[in-house]
């Protein structure tokens, strides 16, 4: 009972805050209707993304140890479902009422599930099918039970050491677990959903802005659903994997498991990512972004995201990637060189090809390659923040906090120093050239800066991420670190840069 | 371009008659022609923020006028009515003198129709 009026104040003070924080958005009075809106959202998908993929499924193995199942495991099966459903609750009944008496409404003909996304549905029911699918093939895994050091001494003084293993709990105690975390997360999608449909129009907006609105928050929705079913397979095909390990440890078994869990994870999560809600919205009858500004942002977030997902790809086909998660065998440290070094080669990889890119850009510019390149310095605190993040890593990479592990094999100081110089040097060298490359749109001196500060920054993030993840991957898992650089990584560039505004044309 | 109509829930008619008066005369003007599909009864409640019942009794007095029909599955459908009689340029010129007048004297559009309104149901 303890643990269930814990948990329970723990999402009222959760709730409280998120609730504060998008009325707020959704009440900023400086800002258009629409564009508040479409923030307030934003906010509450990326919210429900966050508290919904915090809570892993995959940690539910870890959290069972005995065969008995206790609140606390209930409240961790149901968390992802609750959350989703509290946080779109929240989302949307903190936008204000509307108070005027006169309410507009097309006469196009609609039903109330026409803003469903039919595609994002299939494929959601797909992803849920398939999860409750993997919970069917796990069902044999026996488990294992714990195992404390056992240190053995005979009568001549020779000694054995048994070492410690964590226990791995049954598929029949599991299973209930994973179902009701598909399922919890199933009817939470379905009560959400069906709140956003039948919900009344949002007041200030017209009535297809808030068609549209409806169509997008369905969209962000769906989305975060699908990870979140595809998470729950994955972690009961993680789960079957440690099993194999550990009764087949010669065999390569436990790698189908793997890995089939890990594709299936990047290909739905490249899937989703690329998903985008609609963005149909009336537009201003008198007035028209201009199209090369338009059509430079639509390449540099294109641009972002083909390279980002190319080098994740490669970095999660990596042999030693996929070999370092479950290796117990192997001594803290003892993989380090190599982490480093791959970590090295996916940084270059993300620089390589957006500087390849650039040079493409710059080739198919020639006609303008004399004129000067406006540019300029990002925010300094950008600048000494990245620096305190690498030489912290650096010092981390040096003097390992970690003396109390067994058999700690520290990194020599002049291959990690190489290592670290050789982010440094790579990003520094691509900062150069997004400096000195043509573009080839005709936009504005400051669209340009826009352009080639955001290149830069997206830069210096990834370097610095992979010099963080170098002491969190190569010495021993450091869940800080891991965020410090999956925060580094995913920072997106509007919170430092200003968006330019588009030059409009007058429509006479 | 889809039409759009709306709800005064201030005004002296009940909600109801106004969506029925105001899908009626776009019927009439031509502006939903015969077989133009209308939004089911819920999509238009939940659009305008009334209760399904305050459309539902819109469409079934527009089906009792013979101007639209309800089928199970092909949703509310408008029939085809007779063509209307010439609307001559004496009374197109008048109302675009009230529109103009009330545009002069800062009256807004609703008003404009809720005075028509009145003197309807007067």
């Amino acid at each position: 009972m303890d643990q269930l009026s814990s948990a329970t104040f723990g999402i009222a003070i959760g709730a409280a805050l998120i609730y504060l924080w998008l009325r707020w958005v959704a009440q900023q009075d400086n800002r258009p209707a629409l564009t508040r809106a479409r923030s307030h959202s934003f906010w509450c998908a990326l919210i429900a993304f966050f508290v919904c993929t915090s809570g892993s499924a995959g940690d539910l193995k870890d959290t069972v140890i005995e065969s008995d199942i206790g609140v606390a495991e209930v409240i961790d099966a149901i968390n992802p479902g609750l959350w989703l459903l509290l946080i779109y609750l929240l989302g949307l009944y903190s936008w204000p009422k509307s108070v005027t008496a006169v309410r507009a409404a097309s006469l196009e003909p609609r039903s109330v599930f026409t803003p469903v996304p039919r595609a994002l549905s299939l494929i959601a029911v797909l992803v849920f099918l398939g999860s409750a699918t993997v919970l069917f093939f796990i069902r044999d895994v026996a488990g294992y039970r714990a195992q404390f050091a056992v240190e053995t001494f005979d009568s001549t003084g020779g000694g054995t050491i048994q070492s410690a293993q964590e226990g791995l709990a049954e598929a029949a105690t599991l299973i209930p677990l994973y179902a009701l975390n598909l399922a919890s997360l199933g009817l939470a999608l379905l009560i959400a959903a069906a709140l956003i449909l039948f919900r009344k129009p949002l007041g200030s907006l017209t009535p297809h802005d808030n068609q549209v609105i409806r169509a997008v928050w369905l969209n962000r929705l769906f989305r975060t659903a699908i990870l979140g079913f595809a998470a729950v397979g994955v972690a009961a095909l993680q789960y079957k994997s440690s099993w194999l390990l550990n009764i087949y440890p010669e065999a390569d078994t436990y790698r189908i498991w793997q890995n089939a869990g890990n594709f299936a994870m990047l290909l739905i999560f490249i899937l989703v990512a690329a998903w985008a809600p609609p963005a149909n919205f009336a537009k201003n009858s008198d007035k028209v972004p201009a199209s090369a500004f338009l059509r430079m942002r639509e390449n540099l977030f294109s641009l972002g995201f083909i390279t980002t997902a190319l080098s994740l790809l490669v970095l999660a086909l990596m042999p030693w990637s996929r070999q370092s998660e479950i290796s117990f065998e192997t001594r803290p440290g003892e993989d380090a060189p190599q982490v480093m070094m791959m970590l090295v080669g996916f940084a270059a990889l993300y620089l390589a090809l957006n500087a390849g890119y650039l040079g493409y850009l710059h080739h198919s510019s020639k006609v303008v390659h004399h004129q000067a390149r406006n540019t300029r310095n990002l925010p300094r605190y950008v600048y000494v923040l990245a620096g305190i993040l690498i030489i912290g890593s650096g010092y981390l990479l040096l003097n390992p906090p970690l003396k109390y592990f067994w058999g700690l094999v520290k990194v020599g100081p002049a291959f990690a120093l190489l290592m670290v110089l050789a982010v440094v040097v790579l990003t520094a060298g691509y900062i150069w050239w997004t400096r000195r490359a043509s573009l080839p749109w005709q936009v504005s001196a400051e669209q340009e800066i826009w352009y080639r500060r955001v290149l830069e920054f997206r830069a210096l993030r990834t370097g610095t991420a992979a010099i963080l993840m170098m002491p969190g991957w190569g010495y021993a898992p450091a869940p800080y670190l891991w965020a410090a650089a999956a925060i580094a990584f995913c920072c997106p560039a509007v919170i430092i840069l200003a968006r330019p505004v588009a030059k409009v044309r007058q429509l006479v | 371009m889809s039409q759009h109509i709306f709800v005064d829930l201030n005004a002296a008619l009940p909600p109801y008659a106004q969506i029925r008066t105001q899908i009626s005369s776009l019927i009439s003007l031509g502006e939903l022609p015969a077989g133009s599909k209308l939004p089911t009864v819920r999509a238009l409640a939940t659009d305008l923020g009334v209760a399904s019942g305050t459309v539902a009794r819109a469409y079934k007095e527009l089906e009792a006028d013979g101007l639209v029909t309800s089928r199970r599955r092909a949703g509310t459908v408008v029939n085809s009515v007779p063509a209307t009689e010439e609307i001559s340029d004496e009374l197109i010129e008048t109302v675009d003198k009230v529109w103009r007048l009330a545009h002069e004297q800062g009256i807004d559009e609703l008003t404009v129709k809720a005075l028509v309104q009145r003197r309807m149901t007067g």
